[in-house]
């Protein structure tokens, strides 16, 4: 496959894994069944885990230490946003910390989803049983709030990388889906991640998940 | 004198029921949400029973005879002025008062579902328990469906 490999599959499928379990559970929110709700909010909360792993012992471009950068960086990559033309060999200044947004967003709407309880009383997170009532329904409401903000940042990055496409001819959606940007010389510097680190971060996200499911919203 | 007496007990009274009957609507909206908080306070403890491995049946008659009481106090909160003219925060939706029929419908529906709950919670058979609390729980969600504000 021609051009410069930038993410690995890992992450490639938590992207996308990502995108479908939230979808899923915000449909399945709008219509109230909380069964498939907390199944796909399971889901992500084992992805989040996955990621949280992988951001420290994954590939070079997951790693939080390669992507979150200084407030310098950050502003010089700014002040240049229009004029420089290659793009950047993972996530760029401004855009990792737009990653990092999105999955900080994700914690919180996840970890208020745990302990969040429905008006009724009957439909709840996995750990609900462990706060009252008024708590349960003050998680819920900070669930709500929490993707509020999960729906401006994920339309600030979609408009992103409308950005990219339309002014700056980077074609970042096929990155997403082949690992690869076209036109761009093999990257020397992206390092995959180890299998066995590997193994073990999805091994974890997975127990996670299951053990959420398992616990799950309905009785 | 006898005459003036007797005016004054009927002003009095004239005016003491004018003045029970003038709705405070906050007050009563307030205690509408305190009323629905403890059924779900009361909801939330039989579903947390059922969650767990062993029920603790005594738990979930508790709470099914207390919501079995008071359901069918539910349309007895709903005093005219107390919807969102009100001009206090509150998800009950003016259709309330638009719809009588089927809002009384879906009143009655919840009570006939608490008083199921509890007979079936009284018996002591937990499945059937669990069967009752999903029905009253579609009941809950059907109502707040049509007469709730979604973001409330």
């Amino acid at each position: 496959m021609a051009g410069a490999r930038i993410w690995d599959l890992p992450i490639r499928l938590f992207h996308w894994m990502l995108v479908l379990l939230v979808l899923i559970a915000w449909r399945s929110a709008e219509q109230r069944d909380i069964s498939l709700h907390v199944l796909a909010g399971s889901g992500v909360a084992g992805l989040l885990v996955f990621r949280l792993w992988w951001g420290f012992f994954g590939s070079s471009t997951a790693r939080f230490a390669n992507f979150l950068r200084g407030p310098g960086p950050v502003i010089a990559y700014a002040s240049s946003l229009l004029s420089h033309k290659e793009p950047e060999l993972g996530h760029n200044p401004m855009g990792g910390w737009s990653v990092a947004g999105l999955l900080l967003c994700l914690f919180g709407l996840i970890g208020f989803g745990l302990f969040a309880v429905d008006t009724d009383g009957l439909d709840s997170g996995p750990f609900a049983d462990y706060v009252d009532f008024d708590t349960g329904r003050l998680a819920s409401h900070l669930h709500a709030r929490f993707f509020d903000g999960l729906e401006i940042l994920v339309a600030m990055h979609l408009v992103a990388i409308l950005f990219y496409h339309l002014i700056k001819r980077h074609k970042l959606v096929h990155a997403m889906v082949t690992g690869r940007l076209p036109h761009l010389d093999e990257d020397e510097a992206f390092i995959p991640g180890s299998r066995p680190m590997l193994a073990l971060g999805a091994a974890l996200g997975l127990v996670v998940a299951l053990v959420l499911a398992h616990l799950g919203g309905a009785f | 004198m006898k005459r003036v007496y007797g005016l004054a007990a009927v002003l009095a009274v004239v005016i003491g029921s004018g003045a029970a009957m003038a709705l405070d609507a906050p007050a009563a909206i307030k205690e509408r949400q305190d009323y629905y908080k403890d059924i779900g306070k009361s909801m939330k403890g039989i579903v947390e029973e059922l969650k767990s491995a062993s029920p603790n049946v005594v738990t979930i008659q508790k709470y099914s005879a207390a919501i079995d009481t008071a359901a069918p106090k539910a349309p007895s909160f709903f005093a005219a002025g107390t919807g969102p003219e009100a001009g206090v925060k509150t998800g009950a939706k003016a259709d309330i008062w638009q719809k009588p029929a089927e809002f009384k419908k879906d009143a009655d529906d919840f009570a006939a579902a608490a008083h199921v709950l509890n007979i079936a919670a009284q018996s002591g058979d937990v499945g059937a328990v669990k069967d009752a609390t999903g029905k009253l729980g579609e009941t809950c969600k059907g109502c707040h469906q049509t007469f709730r504000e979604k973001e409330h």
